[in-house]
């Protein structure tokens, strides 16, 4: 029970943090937000309050609790009223049909499956052991972070879900698993939401019945490694920043750069957010909006950078951005062995290609048969991200290889790709082409996607005559036409 | 390119539709047929064994045979001659429809006694694999779904295949003209536009079965790769609902889980314990990081790769470890038992044989590995000082 209590604090936390950084939206997508910002910028703040007072405990982290939803719940008391009132109003089944309600009950059973085995097992996998849930323990028993760090063997991931174990357990609980679980039903509201907003609601469950049954995803949820929790964070990050390139709404920029940030709270390994930047960058200065890159970037590093200094202020080697870059760099410089080289093709293509390879080659018919909309809706942007990845995957692999003794570990390369499934079926799900397949433009005004957003659907919008407004209105008002 | 690919299919669809949809309604029976017998063989050989030696690729042909179920079904019941479909499949669904009850209630007979007993059970036993059995059965459901009554089919249409109501108005008009007697008002009804679009719409539904079809296909294998992993861990759940930490821990970690206990149960709590290197065969008993998981706060030490290294003079106690791997030719020939050294010991306490108690205790001994006693043991040495 008080374990229950703690986790509410931890979600209302998340909440009224969602409301200054997300303000639009849906209630049920909001409540999967919420947990994962709020347990993100929770066990967050754990970290930096440690730093300044030089303990972990039940006092120091309820204080940041308390203090935090006072603080925020001054600012957006409102947003909290009417949150509840849409909450009871949209919570209802009624308006799924028979199939969708089928597919709902197909997610709740896995979903169920992963709370069972989260509340049933104890921490017991080898990397928990040995690293993350260790020092949860280690915390709760000394308060401090300096016997772990004599014992060796600490850092080389950031605290994220150590953190979260620690609060599991200065509540009393002894299953700290379950935030997984709760991590995969944040996980499935997000995405639901945002799929939701191109396509309609079977297409939408359907999509997120696929990701959920995603054998890695679901397996992932029930035990404590950092890669579901990255994942989760990541995968949100790539697409609300689609969302935000795609112009359903700019406010996206924002939980996207926070997310990322978090992620990187979570792992440190994966350079993916690099691609993020890059293709960010890119964007705006194409569009000549180059606050936009300023605000994700400092946001980004605002998250990432407290650990990393933290880190190479204990560590002897160097763990930061550019040592990592310029090492990378002069290894792609070097001697380049062909038959190293082919040692490293072959272990992408039985533990990369082999386990990716349908989703591969669907993302790339997809771009094929999307070709026209790509450029129509700006969804290269987001092609331009997978791409990206991929490409970062395999030299990335490849400059491993070449630095690391014990480079082939075929189980981590899967778990560090398990992002690409759920990136790839919502480029799938929300693809124009698809839509109107099962609708075709005859029939379109039938059954409208959730957010009608300009250039997406030829939907006939009812706007009313504005030619006698100024130029500035009218652009104001066909905003608000094309929001509603 | 792709759209005018796309143009081209629908084109030649709107043609010769009648020709495609009567050569897909007289194939599929036999598809049906073939499906099952390779399922079948499958089951009691192993899983691809049709494809090895009669290039007929189980998993393909029966998502092949699905679409090709629906498709039939779907445009008969447009064109309202499904009555004629079911009773031209007559024998095939009657014998269908009473293979279903046994085979349903053999696959769950099949499925406990595996469950019942251990994995593999059933394959050592009857030589049937129960995950395969899956397919005879989605077969065997298939075509009873399939022949229901028009509300299913219906069903199928406006909610799975989001087909619809003018769809399916439109597609049934075009039946209508191109069945027409009359070959001028035919000739006008299939090249008037309204007529054309219907004829894609009739290409879109063929395409979205294509697609549903290949969603429970994805869905089937993200449920076949989870099943043994969903099958391991809810058995034991339901065998042992009210088991404890110790016994969960010793479902996971098996004898390391035991040894680690019993060593946490014969050293003090600020030992100093050095361990075996982290080479084979002592992955985890020489894993520092995850030996300390459970002898907290006990000091550790060791010499990560050296297997003849000297024993730390700072430590008290040493593992007596046989070794969990497995050594292979690679390894020296004296791969098994550490430590290597010649000890003096205090006592030398071992580990009773599959539990986590305290076995003998030997008091003032120089311990020796190649003594005939240390074959298999597993212990803990208390180093005399």
């Amino acid at each position: 029970m008080i374990v229950i209590s703690g986790l509410l604090l931890t979600l209302f936390f998340g909440i009224l943090l969602s409301f200054l950084v997300v303000p639009t939206f849906k209630p049920l997508e909001r409540i999967g937000i919420s947990y994962v910002l709020g347990l993100g910028v929770q066990t967050f703040l754990m970290f930096l309050i440690y730093l300044v007072v030089g303990n972990y405990s039940l006092f120091n982290t309820l204080s940041i609790l308390i203090v935090g939803n006072f603080i925020l719940l001054l600012f957006s008391r409102k947003r909290l009223e009417s949150f509840f009132k849409d909450l009871k109003s949209n919570f209802t089944l009624n308006n799924f049909t028979l199939f969708q309600k089928i597919i709902l009950g197909l997610i709740a059973f896995f979903v169920l499956f992963s709370l069972i085995c989260t509340l049933y097992w104890p921490v017991s996998s080898w990397d928990s052991l040995v690293l993350y849930d260790w020092r949860a323990k280690l915390f709760v028993a000394t308060g401090g972070m300096e016997e772990g760090i004599r014992r060796g063997y600490f850092f080389g991931v950031p605290l994220m879900t150590s953190l979260a174990h620690t609060w599991i357990y200065f509540l009393g609980g002894n299953q700290p698993e379950i935030i997984y679980t709760l991590l995969l039903l944040s996980f499935i509201l997000m995405i639901y939401g945002s799929i939701r907003r191109y396509t309609c609601i079977t297409l939408s469950l359907i999509a997120v019945l696929m990701i959920t049954t995603y054998p890695e995803i679901l397996i992932h949820s029930t035990f404590s490694y950092t890669n579901f929790p990255y994942m989760v964070y990541f995968v949100m990050s790539t697409v609300y920043l689609y969302l935000f390139m795609n112009k359903v709404d700019k406010s996206y920029l924002f939980p996207s750069a926070i997310l990322l940030g978090l992620s990187s709270w979570i792992r440190t390994s994966e350079p993916f957010w690099i691609i993020n930047l890059i293709v960010l960058l890119v964007y705006s200065l194409i569009s000549k909006k180059l606050w936009q890159p300023v605000v994700y970037i400092s946001t980004f590093f605002l998250f990432r950078q407290p650990w990393v200094i933290y880190e190479n202020s204990r560590l002897s080697y160097d763990t930061t951005v550019t040592g990592k870059i310029t090492e990378g760099i002069q290894v792609l410089l070097g001697e380049v062995n062909l038959l190293h080289l082919q040692t490293v093709v072959k272990f992408l293509t039985s533990n990369f290609w082999s386990k990716l390879d349908i989703y591969l080659l669907l993302f790339i018919v997809f771009v094929i048969w999307e070709w026209t909309f790509l450029r129509k809706r700006g969804d290269y942007w987001y092609v331009m991200l997978i791409v990206g990845y991929v490409a970062l995957t395999v030299v990335g692999t490849y400059v491993f290889s070449l630095t690391f003794r014990d480079w082939q570990i075929g189980g981590s390369l899967v778990r560090m790709t398990m992002f690409f499934p759920p990136l790839i079926i919502f480029f799938i799900a929300v693809s124009r082409r698809l839509y109107e397949l099962f609708y075709p433009k005859e029939f379109l005004e039938q059954n409208p996607p959730l957010s009608n957003v300009a250039g997406k659907f030829d939907l006939p919008l009812k706007r009313k005559n504005t030619s006698h407004l100024s130029s500035g209105l009218r652009t104001r008002f066909s905003a608000k036409a094309d929001k509603k | 390119m792709f759209k005018k690919a796309m143009k081209f299919c629908r084109d030649v669809w709107s043609k010769h539709q009648k020709v495609f949809l009567d050569i897909n309604y007289n194939l599929f029976p036999f598809l049906w047929m073939l499906a099952f017998f390779t399922s079948i063989l499958d089951l009691f050989t192993y899983e691809g064994f049709s494809f090895k030696h009669l290039f007929l690729p189980l998993q393909p042909l029966i998502y092949i045979t699905f679409v090709s179920g629906m498709v039939s079904r779907v445009f008969l019941e447009i064109s309202e001659s499904s009555d004629n479909y079911l009773s031209n499949y007559k024998t095939l669904l009657t014998v269908n429809r009473l293979a279903f009850l046994p085979m349903f209630f053999s696959s769950i007979l099949i499925n406990s006694l595996e469950f019942a007993n251990y994995p593999n059970y059933i394959f050592s036993t009857l030589h049937i694999h129960p995950d395969l059995i899956i397919w005879p059965m989605s077969l065997n459901i298939f075509l009873i779904i399939i022949s229901l009554r028009y509300t299913v089919i219906k069903w199928i249409l406006e909610e799975v295949l989001l087909v619809s109501t003018k769809e399916i108005e439109m597609l049934k008009s075009y039946h209508m003209s191109v069945e027409t007697p009359n070959k001028l008002s035919k000739s006008i009804l299939v090249q008037s536009e309204r007529v054309l679009r219907a004829s894609y719409v009739g290409f879109n539904i063929i395409l979205r079965i294509v697609i549903v079809v290949f969603v429970l296909w994805g869905f089937t294998k993200n449920v076949s790769n989870l099943y043994p992993w969903m099958f391991e861990r809810s058995s034991y759940m339901i065998k042992n609902p009210l088991a404890t930490y110790k016994e969960k821990m010793r479902y996971g970690w098996k004898d390391f889980y035991d040894y680690m206990t019993f060593v946490d149960q014969v050293t003090p709590e600020n030992a100093k314990i050095m361990l075996p290197p982290m080479i084979n065969p002592w992955w985890d008993v020489g894993g520092k990081g995850l030996v300390r998981y459970f002898l907290y706060p006990r000091e550790l030490m060791q010499d990560m790769e050296d297997v003849n290294a000297e024993i730390d003079l700072a430590a008290d106690y040493l593992l007596l470890t046989w070794g969990f791997g497995v050594c292979t030719e690679n390894d020296p020939p004296d791969c098994y038992g550490w430590p290597k050294k010649i000890v003096e010991a205090e006592w030398i306490v071992f580990k009773k044989e599959n539990s986590e108690e305290v076995g003998t205790k030997i008091e003032n001994i120089v311990y020796d590995h190649n003594d005939e006693i240390y074959q298999g043991a597993w212990g803990v040495i208390k180093i005399k000082k």
